[in-house]
């Protein structure tokens, strides 16, 4: 079984792109789906808490995430930081997701953070999907409520997507000029004709 | 003569200074002012004379009716204009020049025997018109002569119909202010007469143009009804009420789920919803629910093998939403196997 990881910046389409790979048979891992969860777990909790602080957390005990991507997604070094905190629970998990899918093809792990974690080196297959700045924009505020200003904030903390593509195995233009279903089906029937 | 001409040259002459007899400035005057005074009074005189005389003029009348009967209308002149020849003193012919309107008859037909000459084509004699006008001029019958005998004209026959009325105002409303629905026309239709041909090319009246700006409530509008052919056609009533419901709106957004069920073959779309943005009245905005809109996929199963896209459609929608607005139009799909 192939490991696949698609990635892309914020508001590029990777969920849409991982949307038709399942409903082609193919298990997709999302590992932003799977971070939420990590949030819940009280040793995660208590960890966030002696990073960051109590503002982060509502009355209730749970993570307020709006504030917590606030914090995060402003600063490129507490992002870092919440990565790190994260992540090695978040691929503790994807290494059991995957351990009972062997017979298939291939597996998708979705994440926008392939690169900035140095997580290549995981995956057999590397699929970026990319979309100009203003259709990220536009696609976030929409999806999210939030501010233009906020959005193109987080953009910059992350990494360019030029670079992100030239280490790609595959690049997806999802920029609405061209047909994405195309794409995939060619990235498709590539792995699994191999 | 000769006393005339002598009595003149001593009111002219001029004076001549003569020993011991000088005449006075104030003589001269006064003779010069009666000679004027005598003057005036032969010309009056003069004048008085000519006007006593018989003269003959003619008159060329521009001619126009009224009182058609009440079932038919006039569409045509035959003969729009009449010359009236007559015989009469001086003193008749300054008062109809001076005193009375000899540009334009108005024939009252109620007065007058009307005569069919063809279906529609009718004429009445001038000779009762003769009549008329001596005994309105107090001069001989005799002396007055119209250059026809006949004034001809087309009378129709007066036919109605109803049509309904298209309002043609202009709202530019407060913000956030439309019409909750659409204006209404009070009464929506009226009747129209005119000849059958010209009815035949009429199916709706409009009201005036007329703007009305910073409306934020109901109102009531009086409009009035444009003609489209006042020589020909009749209405009743001719100003209709226009009714204005008016609400506030506010923009929604629901996302709806492409409704797949009646393509023939399974498909997935990416995405799988669509956002639909729509203005909705407040007064209805708990009201609206995702389930009242439905859309669709435009292609049919033969066409479907064929697309990149399939073209979406809104296929139902509550009536008192408005201004929706699908996005994306068109989804990617997979025909799953």
């Amino acid at each position: 079984m192939k490991q696949l990881a698609v990635t892309g910046n914020i508001g590029s389409g990777k969920t849409t792109v991982c949307k038709v790979f399942s409903a082609l048979g193919i298990a997709v891992f999302n590992a932003d789906e799977v971070a939420k969860e990590l949030y819940q777990r009280e040793d995660i909790k208590a960890q966030l808490k002696t990073k960051f602080g109590d503002y982060i957390f509502a009355a209730d005990g749970q993570l307020d995430l709006a504030k917590y991507a606030q914090l995060i997604f402003t600063n490129k070094a507490r992002l870092e930081e919440a990565n790190q905190l994260v992540h090695p629970h978040v691929l503790e998990e994807y290494r059991q997701w995957s351990s009972d899918k062997q017979t298939m093809p291939y597996t998708i792990f979705e994440s926008a953070i392939i690169f900035e974690n140095n997580l290549q080196s995981l995956f057999d297959t590397i699929i970026t999907v990319i979309a100009d700045e203003d259709v990220r924009t536009k696609r976030v505020m929409e999806r999210s409520g939030i501010q233009s200003k906020a959005v193109k904030e987080r953009i910059r903390n992350q990494m360019d997507e030029k670079l992100k593509a030239r280490q790609s195995d595959f690049v997806i233009d999802n920029n609405g000029k061209t047909a994405l279903i195309p794409q995939i089906m060619h990235i498709h029937e590539t792995l699994t004709s191999q | 003569m000769l006393r005339i001409f002598i009595f003149m040259n001593k009111i002219f002459q001029k004076p001549t200074i003569n020993k011991g007899l000088i005449p006075s400035t104030d003589r001269i005057k006064s003779d010069q002012l009666l000679f004027i005074i005598c003057i005036v009074i032969a010309s009056l005189f003069w004048f008085l004379i000519k006007l006593s005389d018989p003269y003959s003029t003619t008159y060329t009348f521009k001619i126009s009716y009224n009182n058609e009967p009440t079932d038919k209308m006039l569409t045509a002149l035959e003969d729009s204009t009449i010359n009236l020849s007559l015989r009469a003193r001086g003193f008749k012919i300054l008062q109809l020049n001076l005193f009375e309107n000899t540009e334009e008859a108005n024939i009252n037909l109620s007065n007058y025997k009307l005569n069919q000459r063809s279906e529609t084509e009718y004429f009445i004699y001038t000779q009762p018109l003769e009549e008329r006008i001596a005994n309105l001029l107090e001069i001989p019958e005799t002396e007055i002569q119209f250059s026809k005998t006949t004034l001809s004209f087309i009378l129709e026959d007066l036919e109605s119909k109803q049509v309904i009325v298209e309002e043609n105002l202009s709202f530019l409303f407060t913000d956030q202010y439309d019409l909750y629905e659409e204006a209404s026309i009070s009464p929506e239709k009226v009747t129209i007469y005119g000849p059958l041909k010209v009815l035949d090319t009429v199916n709706s009246i409009s009201t005036e143009q007329k703007t009305l700006s910073d409306i934020e409530e109901n109102q009531v509008v009086a409009a009035k009804l444009i003609n489209p052919n006042p020589d020909l056609l009749r209405m009743t009533p001719e100003e209709v009420n226009v009714n204005l419901k008016v609400e506030k709106f506010t923009e929604t957004v629901f996302e709806i789920p492409v409704d797949l069920s009646k393509l023939g073959v399974s498909v997935r779309t990416f995405p799988s919803k669509v956002k639909l943005y729509c203005k909705v009245a407040q007064k209805d905005f708990n009201t609206v629910q995702e389930a009242m809109f439905n859309v669709t996929p435009v292609v049919s199963d033969e066409d479907i093998s064929k697309s990149d896209k399939l073209r979406l459609q809104l296929t139902a929608k509550p009536e008192f939403v408005r201004n929706v607005r699908m996005v994306p139009t068109e989804v990617e799909f997979l025909i799953l196997k």
